[in-house]
């Protein structure tokens, strides 16, 4: 235990280092800032652009605090997970690819604690950036737009974040026996994708899927209660991101060298 | 101290290590030689724990569960997190082995002593050259005082200078700690070995300490300078029974005896005999690259 504390705070130093401390925050409060401005603003954003006729006169009724969230949510799940995948990456694969892990690894040093500093760093920096990209999201919609529900917005928030998880350990999945930056990357981020579509397109067949967790923290942020199937996708989630950080350790074990 | 038996590791076709057997010994240090692609850093990286082998095992005295607490790792292509500094590296290496930080700062400080790197201890590993990073590789396989210090072709990527340095660094090392290195860098390993293994297609094929192998594989070959008339001498040389030929090399005279024994005796006898004013006699010395060409021509 001891250990993984020292290899956790390595990876915490590392972050710091290259500024990942700083700029995944940053990407995430910027989305989620974003969102609510642009809404607001529309009008007159379209109105200095312009294009429009002169005398033209939009109105586009304004949406209610509630909808602001889930959209952000929506920013979250295209670009957040792009970032946090490219932030994340190289954890494993790029130590791999350089060969620094061989100077770790020929110490008394167990190949899960390898593993799994480095995922409990990456979701550390990633539930601090999400969370400080919900703040931002939170803070202009309640300026903007008025009001919105605290234990609505902790419930639905949480939820996301399970999903968030769910990807980073697809991620550590991935590069545990992928030895490439972009490959692991690349599966990470078509599984995810497949994962929310089929459960889209099949929410009473995949009632439990982890790609329903973003329709139900949606509709927790709108109505404060969730659809049917929530505490059954909510527990299959968790197991299976225990379960992929499990395989990814197994499998760095076996493939370590190769 | 350390047993490997029979150890065996097949990458697809290729045989990378075959059956190998080596017995290192406390308090020596052994040299691993072979060409490239002999098998040398799979049958270290076996030894370190890092490979599982097929077939064989490794066994080291004591009764530690996990050898790697008493092995040092230099791996051939040391690479470090280069944005940590020299100390903060050592340090780490040292928490990893359970010791605390701050034991681990002032073995940290130790080491960069030891290895000549006090005053980059501070320097970003990033900008360290290819001799300081190898003696920092050296500096964090030391942490925790390893009972054998494994170095992969530790000279074999530096300029001569930097081999010099690491060289009379592993001299003043070998005091403390058994060695197991490999290179294909002869001249250096010569000068630090106690013993050696000579490996070949994945196939120990030769094992000897250094003193037997020069001993068996010395050639009856002598030397002699003289002041006097060294034409007169070789004609003297040419006569005996146990010559079987006489160079003449740059004003030496090179005397190849039909065996050691018959050629010690009557170099000194004949010297003796004809007053020569030889300057200097020697048995010319064979090095363990000739040595080593012959082993692996066979
Ligand atoms: N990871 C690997 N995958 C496939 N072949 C390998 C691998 N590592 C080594 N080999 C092969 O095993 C043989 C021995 O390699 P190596 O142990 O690196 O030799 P040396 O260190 O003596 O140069 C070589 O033929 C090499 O091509
Ligand atoms: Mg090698």
């Amino acid at each position: 235990m001891k250990q993984f504390w020292v290899m956790y705070k390595k990876e915490w130093l590392e972050a710091f280092r290259n500024w990942k401390i700083l700029w995944v925050p940053i990407v995430f409060m910027i989305l989620g800032a974003s969102q609510p401005l642009t809404v607001y603003y529309m009008d007159t954003i379209l109105q200095t652009v312009g294009g429009l006729p002169e005398g033209t006169v939009f109105d586009i009724p304004l949406p209610e605090a509630e909808e602001i969230l889930p959209a952000v949510q929506s920013q979250f799940n295209q670009i957040g997970l792009l970032i946090l995948v490219l932030a994340f990456m190289g954890s494993t694969a790029g130590e791999r690819q350089h060969g620094t892990h061989l100077m770790i690894l020929s110490k008394p040093v167990s190949e899960a604690n390898f593993i799994l500093s480095k995922a409990a760093q990456a979701y550390s920096l990633s539930f601090m950036a999400y969370a400080g990209g919900i703040a931002a999201a939170v803070y202009y919609t309640v300026i903007l737009f008025g009001s919105l529900e605290p234990v609505h917005v902790l419930k639905g928030a949480s939820i996301y974040a399970v999903w968030l998880a769910f990807v980073i350990s697809l991620l550590f999945f991935f590069s545990s026996f992928i030895k490439g930056y972009g490959g692991a990357a690349f599966l990470t981020l078509i599984t995810a994708l497949l994962v929310s579509l089929s459960a889209s397109f099949l929410p009473e067949r995949l009632i439990y899927s982890p790609g329903t967790l973003s329709a139900q923290s949606s509709s927790l942020y709108l109505t404060g209660s969730s659809s049917a199937g929530f505490l059954g996708a909510l527990f299959f989630t968790l197991f299976l991101t225990a379960g992929l950080l499990t395989a990814a350790c197994i499998l760095f074990k076996k493939k370590k060298l190769a | 101290m350390l047993r490997v038996t029979g150890v065996q590791k097949t990458y697809g076709k290729t045989t990378a290590v075959d059956n190998a057997d080596l017995h290192i010994k406390k308090d020596r240090c052994t040299a691993l030689i072979g060409p490239n692609g002999a098998g040398k850093t799979t049958l270290l990286s076996i030894i370190t724990g890092l490979l599982k082998p097929e077939k064989g095992q490794v066994t080291l005295s004591g009764s530690q569960k996990d050898r790697r607490e008493v092995i040092g790792y230099l791996p051939q292509f040391p690479q470090f997190y280069n944005w940590m500094t020299g100390r903060e590296y050592i340090r780490y290496a040292g928490e990893l082995f359970g010791l605390s930080r701050k034991v681990a700062d002032s073995r940290a400080e130790e080491l960069l002593a030891v290895t000549g790197l006090e005053k980059s201890g501070t320097k970003r590993i990033a900008s360290y050259s290819g001799g300081m990073k190898q003696r920092l590789g050296i500096a964090q396989a030391l942490v925790n005082h390893p009972e054998l210090l494994i170095l992969d072709e530790p000279v074999s990527s530096l300029d001569p200078f930097g081999r010099r340095e690491v060289i009379e660094l592993m001299e003043k090392l070998k005091k403390d700690t058994a060695i197991l290195f490999s290179t294909h860098v002869l001249g250096e390993a010569e000068q630090v070995s106690d013993d050696v293994y000579m490996m070949k297609n994945g196939k120990i094929i030769m094992e000897s300490t250094l003193a037997d192998l020069k001993k068996n594989y010395a050639l009856p070959v002598f030397l002699i300078e003289t002041k006097g008339e060294i034409q007169e001498l070789a004609e003297a040389f040419q006569g005996e029974n146990w010559v079987e030929a006489v160079e003449l090399d740059g004003g030496k005279l090179r005397i190849h005896a039909a065996n050691m024994t018959q050629g010690r005796d009557g170099v000194l006898r004949l010297l003796r005999d004809t007053n020569a004013l030889y300057t200097k006699v020697e048995a010319e010395s064979v090095s363990l690259e000739d040595i080593f060409v012959k082993v692996m021509d066979r």
